[in-house]
Formats: C-alpha cells, sequence, structure tokens
C-alpha cells in the first residue's frame, strides 16, 4: 500500500490566526489532513473526536492554555498522541510547568521556519510509526 | 594448839555437861565415856573450822587477851600466832582513833552479848580493812570466861556488792554503758580496781598491767596540769558531794590522743559520813570531741563567712532568738548585730506589728507554700521542697519609704544528726534591679513591637520584591512571546516567498525586495533572540536541557541547512571528524549547542570573503572534544581579541564592515559553552583569518 499523506490527521493549535493559516498552509501544501483549534478548550475536543496523529501545541492561548491541554492528554494511559511544543516561550518558562519527557519536540516557533517545523514533524510521525521511515516529504 | 584445845574443851556442849548426873557409878562412868566421846567428835569439828576458816579468828581470855589466833587471821593482818598470844586484842587490830567502837562491842559482849558491826581495822604494816567484826562470848556455867573475835573481809568485790546493794541507783549509773570502763577506788586502802574494758580503754591488755602499775601510771598519761583538776573535782566531789563529770584528754603509750568522759560517785560510811570508795565509768569520747570541735570550727566558720558577706543575712535558733547578725544585715535593716542578737525581733524590721516569718515557720518545720502565699501576698518564690529551703523575690510596702523589693533565701538548719536547729535567712536588696528589670521589660515590649511592625514592613517588602520578580519573569516570558509572534508569522511568510519555486515566479525586483525584506527580519529575529538570552544569563535564568546527543550529526545537519547562505558568497565549508567514530555522545543541550555552533559559522560566513573556505574540524585532545571552526576572512586585530567575548562588542573592524548585529552573539556562545563545563578560545591574525576552538569535556 502506498503512502497517502491524506490519512495522517494533523491538529494545529495556535491562537494567532496568521500563524495558525501558516502551518496549515505548509501542511495541507504536502498533502496532510490538517485540523486547527483556536484555544485549548477547543483542541482538547477535537484530540477527543478527530484522534489526530500529532498534535503542535502552542502554550500561550486563552481559556485553557497548552500546558492544561498537555497534562489532559497524558492523564490517559490507555493511547499516546505525540504533541510538538510549538511556542514563542523559551524552554526554561515550559520547565516550570511541565517536563520535556511529556512532549516529542520543542520547537520556538521563531527560530524554525515553517519548512523546518514540517520536517521535524515528520521526523516525530516516523518516530512514532505514524508514517513510514522511506518516505520523503 | 594446847590452848586452843583447853579452850575447846571449855565450850562441851551444854547437854552433856548439864546433863546425865546418874545414880550409879557404872552408869555414870559409862556416861562420862560418852560425854568424852562427844567432846572428842565436837574438839574435832571446831578444830577444823578455826583452822580452815577464811574468816580471820582471834580467841581470848574474858580480859580480851589473844589465847591464839588462826591461820586466816595470820594472813589477814599479818600477825604470827607467836606476837598475837599474850596481847590484847584491840591493841593488835583496832586502828587507835577507832578505839571507841571497839570498847563498845568489848562491852556488849562482856554482858554476854553477841555483837556484830562493820569497821576498819588495821594490818600489822598499818593500811586499813573494811571488815564485819563479830564478837561472842564463851559461856561456861553461865559465866564468861572467854571471847571470840571473828573478822571477815569486806574490801574489793565483796565491798563492791554490798556497795551494790546500799547504793544501787548510784551503782547502776556508774555502771551506765557497756562500753564504758570501770574503776573502784577503796579510800580507805588506796587500791584501785580497773575493769578490763577500763585497761583496753587505754590501749592495755587486763593481762599485761596490773590494778597497782595502773593506778600509778594513770596521771602520767594524762594531758599536763589535767591531774590537779582531776584531784580538785574527787576533792570536791568526796567533801562536798558536788558532782564529779570530767572530760580530759589521754595520750597514749601509742602517741595517740584520746578523749575521755569520767562520772564518779563516792559511797559514805552512814554513820561516820566517811567516804569508802569511789566508783566511777569511764568513756572514750573522741568522736563526739571530734565533731564538737568539728563543729565548733565549722560554726566559726560560718560566722566569719557570714561576718564578711555581702549579703545581708540573720540566723536564729529553736527558739526564734536571733544568734547571727551580719554587717550587711545591719546595713540593710538599720539595726545593730547587739541590738538584735538575743532577741526575736527580727520581725521589726519588716513589720509594725509582731507577726511569724517563714525563718520562723522554717524553723518549726511548719512552712508551707499555702502559709508563703498567705503571708507574703507579693511575693514570687521557686516552689520546691522547703525542707531544702526557699527563694523568692518579695515586696515588702513598710520597708523603707515607699516598699522594697527584696529577694531571700531562708534555709532550715540541722545538726549532724539531722535534728532541726535554726534556720538562716538571706537577703538581697533587688529593688533597683526589679525596677530595672521592669524597664527592661517595658522597653523589650516596645521593642518587640517595634520589631515586629518592621517585620511586617521587611515581609511586605520582601513579597512585593518576589512578586516584582515574578513580574519580571513574566515579563521576560510574555515580551519574548510578543516580540517573537508577529516575527514568526513575518519570517514564515517571506519564507514562503523566498521559496526556489515560488520565487522563481516572481519578477526579479519583487525577488530583491523579498530578499532583503526576508534578511532583515532574519537579523530582527536573532536579535530578539540574543537580547532575551542574554536577559536570562543575567538573571541565572539561563538553564540547560541536557540529553545525550549526538555532536557529530548535530554539526554536519547544521552544516547542510548552511549551504544556502555559504553557497550565495561561494564559500567552500569543509567538515572533517578526525575523532575516528561516526557517533560521539555528549550530554549536550541540542538547542543551546546547535545555537552556538550556528553562531560560530554565521560569523565564519560574514567574515569571510566570497570564494575562500571554511574548516569545520572535530577532534579528540586531552580527554576533551574540540570542535574548531577556521576561516579565511578578515581576522580580528590583536588588541581586540580579548574584548571579543564581551557584551555589545563587534571588532572595530567588523563595525566599520557593519555586518549586523548587537554584538551578542559571542558573549551567549561563550556562557552557553560554560555552562557546558567548557572552553571557547580563539586565535587570529588580521586579514589572514580567525579560528575558534571549542573545548567540551566527553562526559
Amino acid at each position: 500500500m502506498t503512502f497517502n499523506p491524506q490519512n495522517i490527521k494533523i491538529l494545529l493549535v495556535e491562537d494567532d490566526e496568521d500563524i495558525r493559516e501558516m502551518y496549515a498552509t505548509t501542511f495541507m501544501k504536502k498533502g496532510f489532513t490538517v485540523f486547527t483549534a483556536h484555544d485549548g478548550r477547543a483542541a482538547l475536543e477535537k484530540i477527543q473526536n478527530k484522534k489526530p496523529d500529532l498534535v503542535l501545541l502552542d502554550i500561550m492561548m486563552p481559556n485553557v492554555d497548552g500546558y492544561q491541554v498537555l497534562k489532559e492528554v497524558r492523564k490517559d494511559m490507555t493511547k499516546y498522541v505525540p504533541v510538538i511544543m510549538l511556542t514563542n516561550l523559551d524552554p526554561g518558562h515550559f520547565e516550570r510547568h511541565a517536563q520535556f519527557e511529556d512532549v516529542d519536540e520543542y520547537l520556538i516557533k521563531s527560530q524554525y521556519s515553517p519548512s523546518e517545523v514540517l520536517q521535524k514533524s515528520v521526523e516525530v510521525l516516523k518516530l512514532n510509526k505514524r508514517m513510514p521511515q522511506d518516505v520523503v516529504i | 594448839m594446847e590452848k586452843l584445845r583447853s579452850a575447846s574443851k571449855i565450850r562441851l556442849p551444854k547437854k552433856i555437861i548439864t546433863l546425865r548426873r546418874g545414880p550409879h557409878l557404872a552408869e555414870a562412868a559409862s556416861l562420862l565415856r560418852e560425854a568424852q566421846e562427844a567432846a572428842r567428835t565436837s574438839q574435832g569439828y571446831f578444830e577444823q573450822l578455826f583452822t580452815q576458816s577464811t574468816d580471820a579468828i582471834a580467841a581470848c581470855d574474858a580480859n580480851e587477851y589473844v589465847l591464839d589466833v588462826n591461820p586466816a587471821f595470820i594472813d589477814f593482818f599479818g600477825y604470827t600466832p607467836e606476837e598475837a598470844r599474850g596481847k590484847h586484842i584491840n591493841d593488835l587490830v583496832v586502828p587507835p582513833d577507832l578505839v571507841t567502837g571497839a570498847v563498845a562491842i568489848a562491852n556488849r559482849v562482856a554482858k554476854g552479848e553477841r555483837s556484830y558491826l562493820e569497821a576498819l581495822r588495821q594490818h600489822k604494816d598499818g593500811h586499813l580493812i573494811p571488815v564485819t567484826v563479830t564478837g561472842a562470848p564463851v559461856m561456861i556455867a553461865g559465866k564468861r570466861v572467854g571471847v571470840y573475835a571473828i573478822y571477815r573481809d569486806m574490801t574489793e568485790q565483796k565491798q563492791a556488792e554490798a556497795a551494790l546493794a546500799k547504793s544501787e541507783e548510784r551503782y547502776a549509773l556508774a555502771m551506765r554503758g557497756a562500753n564504758d570502763g570501770l574503776w573502784d577506788w577503796n579510800i580507805v586502802t588506796g587500791e584501785k580496781y580497773y575493769t578490763p574494758r577500763f585497761k583496753e580503754l587505754l590501749g592495755y591488755h587486763d593481762a599485761t598491767i596490773t590494778n597497782a602499775e595502773l593506778q600509778k601510771k594513770f596521771p602520767t598519761l594524762l594531758v599536763p596540769g589535767e591531774w590537779k583538776r582531776m584531784e580538785a573535782a574527787t576533792k570536791a566531789h568526796l567533801k562536798h558531794g558536788a558532782p564529779y563529770d570530767l572530760e580530759y584528754e589521754i595520750i597514749l603509750d601509742s602517741g595517740d590522743r584520746r578523749w575521755f568522759r569520767s562520772r564518779a560517785h563516792a559511797i559514805w560510811d552512814e554513820k561516820t559520813g566517811k567516804p569508802l570508795r569511789m566508783v566511777g565509768s569511764f568513756r572514750d569520747i573522741t568522736r563526739r570531741r571530734l565533731a564538737e570541735e568539728q563543729l565548733a570550727a565549722s560554726q566559726k566558720l560560718l560566722q566569719d563567712v557570714l561576718a564578711g558577706s555581702p549579703v545581708a543575712t540573720y540566723v536564729i535558733d529553736l527558739n526564734h532568738k536571733i544568734i547571727i547578725w551580719n554587717k550587711a544585715m545591719e546595713h540593710l535593716a538599720g539595726r545593730k548585730a547587739h541590738q538584735m542578737i538575743g532577741t526575736d525581733r527580727h520581725w521589726e524590721v519588716f513589720y509594725p506589728e509582731k507577726r511569724p516569718m517563714i525563718v520562723d515557720y522554717m524553723v518549726k518545720g511548719l512552712a508551707t507554700s499555702q502559709i508563703i502565699r498567705r503571708h507574703y501576698r507579693h511575693t514570687n518564690f521557686s516552689e520546691s521542697r522547703f525542707e531544702n529551703g526557699v527563694v523568692g523575690d518579695v515586696f515588702f510596702s513598710g520597708f523603707y519609704k515607699g516598699g522594697k523589693w527584696l529577694r531571700f533565701m531562708i534555709k532550715p538548719l540541722y545538726d549532724f544528726e539531722g535534728r532541726r536547729i535554726g534556720a538562716i535567712e538571706m537577703m538581697e536588696d533587688v529593688h533597683q534591679q526589679k525596677l530595672d528589670h521592669e524597664r527592661i521589660h517595658h522597653f523589650n515590649e516596645e521593642l518587640k513591637v517595634t520589631v515586629a511592625e518592621k517585620t511586617r514592613h521587611l515581609e511586605e517588602a520582601n513579597k512585593h520584591l518576589q512578586s516584582l520578580n515574578v513580574l519580571k519573569d513574566e515579563f521576560i516570558a510574555v515580551t519574548s512571546h510578543e516580540l517573537r509572534s508577529p516575527l514568526t508569522a513575518a519570517r514564515g511568510y517571506l519564507s514562503f516567498l523566498n521559496d526556489p519555486e515560488t520565487r522563481a515566479t516572481l519578477p526579479e525586483n519583487a525577488r530583491q525586495y523579498v530578499s532583503r525584506a526576508y534578511n532583515n527580519v532574519e537579523a530582527l529575529n536573532s536579535l530578539v533572540n540574543n537580547i532575551l538570552d542574554v536577559s536570562r544569563l543575567e538573571s541565572g535564568r539561563f538553564t540547560l536541557r541536557k540529553i545525550q546527543t549526538n555532536l557529530v550529526s548535530l554539526v554536519q545537519n547544521l552544516l547542510d541547512n548552511l549551504s544556502i547562505s555559504a553557497r550565495e558568497k561561494k564559500l567552500a565549508v569543509r567538515f572533517k571528524n578526525l575523532t575516528g567514530s561516526p557517533q560521539l555522545m555528549l550530554p549536550l543541550d541540542p538547542l543551546r549547542l546547535h545555537q552556538v555552533v550556528v553562531n560560530l559559522l554565521d560569523n565564519a560566513i560574514k567574515y569571510s570573503k566570497p570564494g575562500k573556505s571554511i574548516w569545520v574540524i572535530l577532534r579528540i585532545r586531552d580527554s576533551r572534544v574540540q570542535l574548531v571552526i577556521k576561516d579565511q576572512g578578515i581576522g580580528i586585530p590583536q588588541r581586540e581579541v580579548s574584548k571579543i567575548f564581551d557584551k555589545f562588542i563587534q571588532a572595530k573592524n567588523a563595525a566599520s564592515r557593519y555586518q549586523g548585529g548587537a554584538g551578542l552573539g559571542l558573549f551567549i556562545t561563550q556562557k552557553i559553552v560554560e555552562l557546558h563545563g567548557g572552553t571557547i578560545a580563539v586565535q587570529s591574525r588580521l586579514h589572514l583569518g580567525t579560528t575558534f576552538t571549542l573545548s567540551l569535556p566527553l562526559k
């Protein structure tokens, strides 16, 4: 069976519309199925309903923030959802609220271009066996 | 013995002599034989009695001239029968001054009466012997034909027994104390008898010293002068009945000095009033004397100590009488010792009317906490066992003007045997001390309030500072977030335009604009990131997230991504891995080390002229990993080299050919390397190039 990126569901959790659109465009251009959430509450709902293969999670959001989303997601021990923290908060801030072991990757948005973020995401998906190793995106 | 025999004949049984004057001759002859027989038997009895009696017996004629004496008489009075015979009995044994008494006996005997009395008789050598004298007439046919004088010895034991019988109570007194030695002085003979215990007390054994020897020796054992005192006491006792009770010191042969108590009573002749004997007890009182001496010494010491003590002290005895009132007490109470000692007026000092004080309760063993509290309402005292005394502070309202605080210590006093003998009270004027203490207490309270207030202010200030600190952290976090967010979007969308595919669709000038916009956004991005890093480094909140990282692939990936900008300048970037292994796992913060290497490579590219080469070399030196980045760029002037790691520094040369950047990169680079436990060194030659050497520990 040949690989179809459409089978990979990416959930983008980002309150800034410009940035959300930017990453959505990047992933959709490569054929991934992309869902978006503009805050933590919506994110938790979509994680429940859409069962994404990867969550790109911002931290500073209205209502429910990224830390709480991560905490809720990791509460369920029966299934593992790969999470990449994609934020402009520095790692020191993250470390005061959560553990790096709980995330698959921690990326500072401003330091990575959208295409670099895509590449990191593909690495994480491959590591989690969500897509074949030999596929080049 | 002839005389004796004839004398014995005289004393035929009356029956034989007066009866049996029978009518028949033969019968008479027979009776006479019987009588003679009986007489012979009787004579034998008498003879034995006479010779073997322990009583001295003198047989005298009617005029009391001695006819014969028995062996006991010889022993007793010292006269031989030859010396005695023919002498008047009174001349022989009656002392000249007692002849009247003897004559009285003779008169009674002369009347044919038996006579008995206790008297003194004289030995041939002159010494007097207490005796009982029995005078018995010898009567034949109603006519007195002679006299027997019988003497019984009453000296020593017998006399003592007699004395005991006579004066049992006094003797018992003398005997009191099983450990006492006893002495018995026969005043008539001058002889003394000492009990074995007496000798033992003086360090002798009964067998080793006779009474006579001890009697002679005794005065020499006494401390000089004591013998005279004893003699005087004896004389006073014998003459006036003054009690004889002496304590004196004796030096034993061993050299030990011991104290004895000697008590004695004399026995007087009831009739003559003359002393006959004196019996005494003798007790070793050395221990008691020593104890008394020690007591006296310690009393003296106590008095001396108390006299000089700055603590006001007085002592009362069991009768509440003051026995010590020291100088300090005089001063405190305003009353002199001579006014107080011997009185029970210690209350005067403290109260207007007489009332018992704690000392008085203490003396009686009645001090209890209730008593003390009832009598001293303003008292703070340490409650303990009152038998050991009580300590406390008391306010005497009547003492001085307006009253005074005194600190007292009251303690019962006991003798050696634990009997209460008095009580001591020591006092100290603590009035000023109390006032000072109250003032200090008050001051302390005020101070406490002030300190509490200040502390509260400080705590508030600290809280405020802490909240400010949190605020600052939040500020940095938010600032970084807020600065980065628009940059992210701008950079991201520009990267879409700059993407080779999209770029190819743009007109030439638009491509130029995109490139410039993109480069400036990049510069702004790195500037923002650097400023945030510096702020974190300076606040100590720059933390590493170390994980085992493959340094080879980290460098490799980085070079792959850099190639675009390097290509633009047509630079050859060459990587050499000299470590000998494709994997080099080190505990590193991959993001931060990435930042370091990017920064060094960016510098190398930025300051290199087009067409030149850049070398990136990985090697192991001295158990450390070295990453060498060497360019053929413009180089750094020698005097600037040492400053390039400072903040906001760009080499002048670099500034003059402005390449962008705030000069924070190398400062941050060095800090990150140091946080990894590594070092960074630089070598540079102007116009020839610069080499950065990064050293990291293998573990």
